[in-house]
Formats: C-alpha cells, sequence, structure tokens
C-alpha cells in the first residue's frame, strides 16, 4: 500500500485536532500535542482508485510563544493548512506558515481548510477574501470540526493532489504553485 | 511492418523503362552494355539487398533475427522508461491466470520452493513465541519462587505469564520497525510473536516525531547539534534502539536489558545490509511499502530473547526435587483415594447390617464434623449397634457419631422376648406368641401364674394371654394331697366312738397328710377346710345313729385336734346312714359304714377382721 505522510498545521486553536479527530484512527491521547508538539494518526483514503494510508501528524498550533517547527515537515508529501472564519488573524498566520514551508521545505500540495463553517454568521472572513486566496492558487475548503462537513473532502482533495503531483519533499521546487 | 512482403523495384530511370518502339533494334547493344555496366556497378549490392529481402520476407529467419536482439532491446527499454513494463503486464498477468486456470500444478511447484520455507518460518516464529511463555509459565508454576510470583501477579493485576517474563528475562527483542528516515513512514515492521503490537505505521511516525522533538529539546537546551542521531530511548522495562542508516533507520524495541554488543554484532550489520540489498528503491522511495517486503527476513534474523542461564527454556530440565514431590503427591493421593474407598465400603457394609438387624430402623446416615453419622431408632431388645461397630466392622469407633432413639417393635419374636424379660418364666413353663397373645404353657408356681396373670395383658405388643393350659404346681400337689386325705376312711368300733383297733397306721397317714393340706392352702392364697363326716350301719334308729355319726365325727376331731391340726380348721358333723360308704351286702362292707370320712376343700383366705 502507498504511505504518504501529511502535516495538519495552523495557528492556534483553530481546531485542527478536533477537525480529523473522527476522522482519523488515533492511538495517543491529544495530549501529545502540548508535550511532544506532535501527534500521529492515520487515515486510510482512495483516490485515483487506489488506497492511500494517510500518515497523520498533527503539529501544535502556533501562536506568539511558539513556533511549527518545519522540522517536522521534512518528508511530508503534503499538508492540511487550517484556519479559523471566525478569527481573522488565523488566516494570516496560514498565509505565513504555507510561506515558511515554501521557504523550508520547498512546494508541496496543500488543501487551505477554513474551519467553524457552523458559525458562518460569525466570520471575519468574507468571500472576496477567499476569492483572494483561491486567485493565488491555493485550494480552498470550508469545514467544520462540529458537522464534519467538508473534512472527508479535504483528505480525499489531499491525496488526490499528492498522487497526481510531482512535487515531493526530496525535489523542492519553489515559485510556482501546485495547482 | 506491413504483411505483404517487399518488393523491390529495379533501379532503373523511367526513360529506360519504356519500351522504345523502333529504336528497339539500335537500343539493344546499348542494353547490354547498360546491363553490364549495372552489373559491374552494382551487383554486390544487389545480391545484398536479395539477402536483405529474404531475411526479411522469411519469417523463420526474421524471428531468429529478432532472437538475437531482444534481450538487449527489452534491456534498453526497461533501463528508458516504464511503457514496456505496462504493455506487457495485461498479457503476463492473463497468461498467467491462464495457465494457472488451465492446470495450477507447474505455478505451484514453480512457487512451493519460496513457499515452504516462508510459511514454515512464519510458524515457527508464531510456535517460538508461543512456546516461551508456556515454557517459562510451566516452568515457574511449582516452585517457591512460581507462588511468590503469582502472589505478585494478583497483586499487581498482571498476568502471570507476564511476571514470570519479567522475572527471567535477561532480554527479549518485541518489535523491529524499519522507518524511512526522512519521512518517519513504516518501510517495513515485525513484532515477536507473543506481542500485540499497536498500529505500527501511527507508531513508526510517533518514533520519528519523538526523535525530532529530543533533537530540538537537546539542541535547545544543551546546544546539541541538529541532526545528532538519538541513540536509544529508555521507558523502564523496555528500550527503543535506532540504528540509522542512509535511508532509513531501524527501531528495535527490546524488553530487559540488552547487551551494547548487539547493536554492533546485529543491528549495525542489518541495517547495512538492508541498505546495500535496496539502496535505489530507499533513494526513490515515494509511499510505496511493497518493495519492502524482501527485507522481512533481515528483520526477523533480530528477533530474539535471552534469559537468565538458569532460565533458559531450552536448558531447563524438570528439577530432581519437582518431581520427586509430584510423586508423593501422586502416591499420597492413591493411598488417600485407596483408604477413602476402603472406610466407605466398611462404612456402607455397616449401615447394610444395621438395615437387615431386626429392631434396628436406619433413618438418615452421611458425615458430621468430618466423622459418619447415623440417626435412627432401636428397640432396647435389638444387638446394640454399637456391638455391630465394634463386632462386625473395622471402622475406627471414634469416627463415628450415632444418635439412637427408642421404641419398640412389634416384631412376634421381640414381643415374646419381652414378655419373656418381664415376666421372667420359672423353668418348666413355656411363652409363645400366637396371632398376637401370648400364649403360656407347662408347669409354673402359683405365685408366679398370678403375678403373669396381671403383667402379660400390660406388655407392649401382647394382645391378650392365654394360660389355660398351664399347671399350677401347688394347687395341682394340694388337689392330690386332698385326694388322698379324702380316701382315708377310719372305723369305728360298732355302736360306739371306739377306732376300730390297727388303724394307726391310717390314722397317721390322714394326720401328716391333713397337716400337709393345710401347710400348702396358703401357696395358693388359700385356706383349708377339713370337714369330718360321721357314719353308721343302718342298723340300730335312724336318731340314734344320727347322733351316734355325730359322736364319731366329733371323736376325729378330737383326735386329730389332739395330734396338732388346728381344731377351726375342721368342722365335723354325722350323717347317719344318708351316706353310706359302701352298700352293706356283706359285714366287712356293714363295717365300712361304721367309719369317719373326710372332704376337704379350700376358702380363700379370710379377711383381716374374719381372725377369730
Amino acid at each position: 500500500m502507498i504511505q504518504k505522510k501529511i502535516c495538519l498545521l495552523g495557528a492556534f486553536a483553530v481546531g485542527k485536532t478536533s477537525l480529523v479527530a473522527r476522522f482519523v484512527k488515533s492511538i495517543y491521547s491529544d495530549q501529545y500535542l502540548t508535550t511532544v508538539g506532535v501527534k500521529v494518526d492515520k487515515k486510510t483514503v482512495t483516490a485515483d482508485k487506489q488506497e492511500i494510508n494517510l500518515i497523520v501528524w498533527d503539529l501544535a498550533g502556533e501562536d506568539e510563544f511558539q513556533k511549527v517547527q518545519m522540522s517536522y515537515l521534512r518528508g511530508a508529501s503534503g499538508y492540511l493548512l487550517v484556519a479559523d472564519g471566525t478569527r481573522r488573524s488565523t488566516l494570516e498566520t496560514a498565509r505565513m506558515l504555507q510561506k515558511r514551508v515554501t521557504q523550508s521545505i520547498g512546494m508541496l500540495p496543500f488543501i487551505f481548510i477554513i474551519n467553524k463553517n457552523d458559525l458562518v454568521t460569525e466570520w471575519e472572513t468574507d468571500d472576496d477574501t477567499i476569492i483572494e486566496f483561491e486567485n493565488q492558487g491555493w485550494s480552498v475548503v470550508k469545514a467544520s470540526a462540529k458537522t464534519g462537513d467538508g473534512v472527508e473532502a479535504a483528505f480525499r482533495s489531499i491525496a488526490e493532489k499528492m498522487i497526481g503531483s510531482n512535487y515531493s519533499a526530496s525535489s523542492p521546487h519553489s515559485g510556482e504553485e501546485a495547482e | 511492418m506491413s504483411d505483404s512482403p517487399l518488393r523491390i523495384v529495379p533501379n532503373k530511370p523511367p526513360e529506360s523503362a519504356q519500351p522504345a518502339g523502333s529504336d528497339a533494334a539500335q537500343n539493344e547493344p546499348k542494353q547490354d552494355e547498360m546491363a553490364e555496366l549495372r552489373s559491374l556497378l552494382i551487383e554486390p549490392e544487389q545480391i545484398q539487398i536479395k539477402n536483405i529481402l529474404e531475411r526479411l520476407n522469411n519469417p523463420r529467419v526474421r524471428a531468429r533475427e529478432m532472437s538475437r536482439s531482444l534481450p538487449e532491446a527489452i534491456r534498453q527499454r526497461t533501463a528508458r522508461d516504464e511503457s514496456l513494463k505496462e504493455a506487457l503486464t495485461p498479457t503476463i498477468v492473463t497468461a498467467f491466470h491462464n495457465s494457472v486456470k488451465k492446470d495450477p500444478r507447474p505455478v505451484a511447484e514453480a512457487i512451493s520452493p519460496l513457499m515452504g520455507p516462508a510459511i514454515r518460518r512464519a510458524i515457527s516464529n508464531a510456535l517460538n513465541g508461543l512456546i516461551q511463555t508456556l515454557d517459562q509459565t510451566l516452568k515457574h508454576s511449582l516452585s517457591w519462587r512460581g507462588l511468590k510470583w503469582r502472589l505478585e501477579a494478583s497483586r499487581t493485576g498482571k498476568s502471570f505469564a507476564e511476571v514470570v517474563l519479567y522475572h527471567t528475562l535477561i532480554y527479549r527483542i518485541e518489535q523491529v520497525f524499519l522507518i524511512d528516515k526522512q519521512s518517519g513512514l513504516l518501510l517495513q515492521h515485525i513484532a515477536s510473536g507473543s506481542v500485540s503490537p499497536k498500529d505500527a505505521d501511527i507508531v513508526s511516525g510517533m518514533l520519528t516525531a519523538i526523535q525530532e522533538a529530543i533533537r530540538h529539546f537537546a539542541h535547545d537546551s544543551f546546544g546539541a547539534h541538529h541532526d545528532e542521531p538519538i541513540e536509544k530511548i529508555d521507558l523502564g522495562d523496555r528500550e527503543v534502539w535506532f540504528e540509522p542508516g542512509s535511508y532509513a533507520v531501524l527501531a528495535v524495541v527490546i524488553r530487559g536489558n540488552a547487551p551494547e554488543s548487539l547493536r554492533r554484532d546485529l543491528f549495525a550489520p542489518t541495517i547495512e545490509g538492508i541498505h546495500l540489498e535496496m539502496h535505489e528503491t530507499l533513494e526513490s522511495f515515494d509511499g510505496d511499502t511493497a518493495p519492502f517486503d524482501v527485507v522481512r527476513p533481515h528483520l526477523e534474523n533480530c528477533l530474539h530473547a535471552q534469559y537468565h542461564a538458569h532460565s533458559d527454556p531450552a536448558k531447563f530440565k524438570t528439577p530432581a526435587y519437582v518431581w520427586l514431590s509430584l510423586s508423593l503427591i501422586l502416591a499420597v493421593i492413591s493411598i488417600w483415594t485407596f483408604l477413602s474407598w476402603r472406610e466407605q465400603r466398611r462404612w456402607n457394609n455397616y449401615i447394610d447390617e444395621l438395615k437387615s438387624t431386626s429392631g434396628i430402623v436406619v433413618i438418615e446416615t452421611g458425615r458430621r464434623d468430618g466423622k459418619h453419622y447415623v440417626a435412627g431408632l432401636r428397640d432396647p431388645l435389638s444387638v446394640s449397634p454399637h456391638d455391630i461397630l465394634l463386632q462386625r466392622t473395622q471402622l475406627d469407633p471414634n469416627s463415628v457419631r450415632s444418635r439412637w432413639d427408642l421404641y419398640q417393635t412389634l416384631d412376634p419374636q421381640f414381643v415374646l422376648e419381652r414378655a419373656k424379660n418381664l415376666l421372667k418364666p420359672p423353668q418348666g413353663v413355656e411363652l409363645k406368641i400366637d396371632n398376637g397373645m401370648l400364649v403360656a404353657g407347662g408347669r409354673a408356681p402359683h405365685q408366679w401364674i398370678v403375678d403373669s396373670r396381671k403383667l402379660a395383658p400390660a406388655i407392649p405388643g401382647v394382645g391378650g394371654y392365654l394360660n389355660q393350659e398351664l399347671i399350677d404346681e401347688e394347687m395341682n400337689e394340694i388337689e392330690t394331697v386332698g385326694r388322698q386325705i379324702e380316701q382315708h376312711v377310719i372305723r369305728f368300733v360298732m355302736g360306739t366312738t371306739q377306732l376300730v383297733p390297727g388303724q394307726n397306721q391310717e390314722l397317721s397317714n390322714l394326720i401328716s397328710e391333713t397337716q400337709k393340706f393345710i401347710f400348702l392352702a396358703p401357696t395358693v392364697s388359700r385356706r383349708a377346710r377339713i370337714q369330718i363326716v360321721g357314719h353308721t350301719d343302718s342298723e340300730g334308729g335312724e336318731d340314734i345313729n344320727m347322733r351316734l355319726s355325730q359322736e364319731r365325727a366329733s371323736r376325729m376331731l378330737s383326735l386329730m385336734a389332739s395330734r396338732a391340726i388346728q381344731r377351726d380348721l375342721m368342722t365335723a358333723i354325722g350323717v347317719g346312714t344318708r351316706e353310706p360308704l359302701r352298700a352293706e351286702s356283706s359285714e366287712p362292707e356293714r363295717q365300712f359304714n361304721r367309719s369317719a370320712s373326710f372332704k376337704v376343700s379350700l376358702i380363700d383366705q379370710p379377711q383381716e377382721g374374719d381372725r377369730r
């Protein structure tokens, strides 16, 4: 079976862990995130007619005190970038994280997930912003940890991107978008 | 390539191909020249072309040609890209399917040398794990130390096997991970048979993450280099050893204390061997772990364990004391079983004996306070159960508790026995039970007869008392004496109250018999009464005779009284001639009527007040 390492990153408290909690097979508790800074889970998806084992590295959220360790991304074939639709700053963090990943690891396929779609009335994110991201070539998925909407789709998309992609950690490209 | 054989068109200019009509004759010598020239110029090429055509058009030759270049062609094509592989795959798969469908034997035969060892290896690994645990567990189940460990197991909630392993194991390699260094993805994993591993893919990722975290920590805290390899993570009773190669790292989970030499002698050669064998696959690894199935034997080679010298299952021999104890236990059990069986048999015999004994009713049997127990009813006249226990069984009387309530059985045999015990019949008396009645026969003293009449009806089980056939000894004797007295006739001289001489003996007998009669009367609770009857013969007047007879009787009474016969027991009456003793047909007979005769009787004992 094909195995792919993907990382889950975003600003602090955007709900990364809750977002995937019920979609992945997990043998470790969430405490690992605060103690080790990373928690590894597994998710099997079917993309391009083949089963792929996604080994999901859930990285501790980034805030002003703690930076996401880029070394955790080594060997990853893609990543899920998560932001909180109700907090505009987290979108900026995501943008910054994406830049950092590209700088330190190289161009990798990624999906940008804007979480808390169930609280859309409280969103500080308007459609223009999203279009702006999409115009930069980002694949944006609105999702909800509460309802589970969009999560499965995000996993499938990243898997498809990775299978179809020529990018990999071992042959980094730069300056180009994955799309 | 076209299917039609190739044709070659003669290499002539177009104009010369056309016949020239009238110029023909003129052209002929030219043509010959041309042909000659041509043959001179291009004949070798023509021959070559002909040969080529022949090679191309002859499939046999073509095949031979192609067979020469095919291997090289395949090599080149395969090196260039995957298209040959992709083109061939469906054909090969279909051919394989068809071959198996048609006759699976050739395929089976071809792969059996591979499958056999692989299956054997898998089974032996699984069995080894099981046997190790079993051996250790069995070995230590019986010893003193084993008991201690069992206690520990119950205290800590671990399984006994686990505790045994913990104490006897020096080390055991439980799991081996081959991990892609870059991504932390699991390339291959094996676990010892007795270990149930968690999801190895996730563990592999986490192991890599933790190494990364430690490296960060080491860098931040001690300024260690970022790429400093982690050699070992110590987790108490387990350690995870890492043996890095250029592309992959070996992570080995070890329980116990493994010697450092393992790294040099086993793990380093293993990771090097894998890199040597799989260098290109490792270098170009992009998530496909299937090719790494072939490194399993390398990893399996790492799975082993070492026990304390005296605990090595392979060297384990059951110690003599275990056998001795086992034999002893067995012997004790056998003896105990035999003794219990024998004891039970004796007990059953005792109970059977009790049940078959008259006058004993067994109501309850069983065991109480570790002793045999029997309860029931018994007639006091029955054989004592205790005697049966002592005399007819080999049971230890101390091992038996009994409770007997007394009762009286109506069994005729017991009723008779009871009657005999109570009545104590003298010799000569025979008692029997007939139809529920107690029947007495034979001879008995008067007093016993009197007493038995009172007692017998009160004896339990006696429906009535029949004693008509019983002879009263005293009464019998008294009656005999009475009859003897009444035989006596004392004669008188005619017309007088003088005794005819020569009757002294008669008189003496009369007196002694009368004394005896009087003496015997109280023995039958009576008083004797003797009536002296005076008689006369028929001569003389009635009045005189009456008076004379009276006087004779009185004279006789006085005579007897003078011979110590109580006077008040005697009466004297004269009957004259009214009760003659003989018919008086002759003188001797008449003389008989001049006499006194005697009648005896017994009267009830007088009451106290009747005494005079």
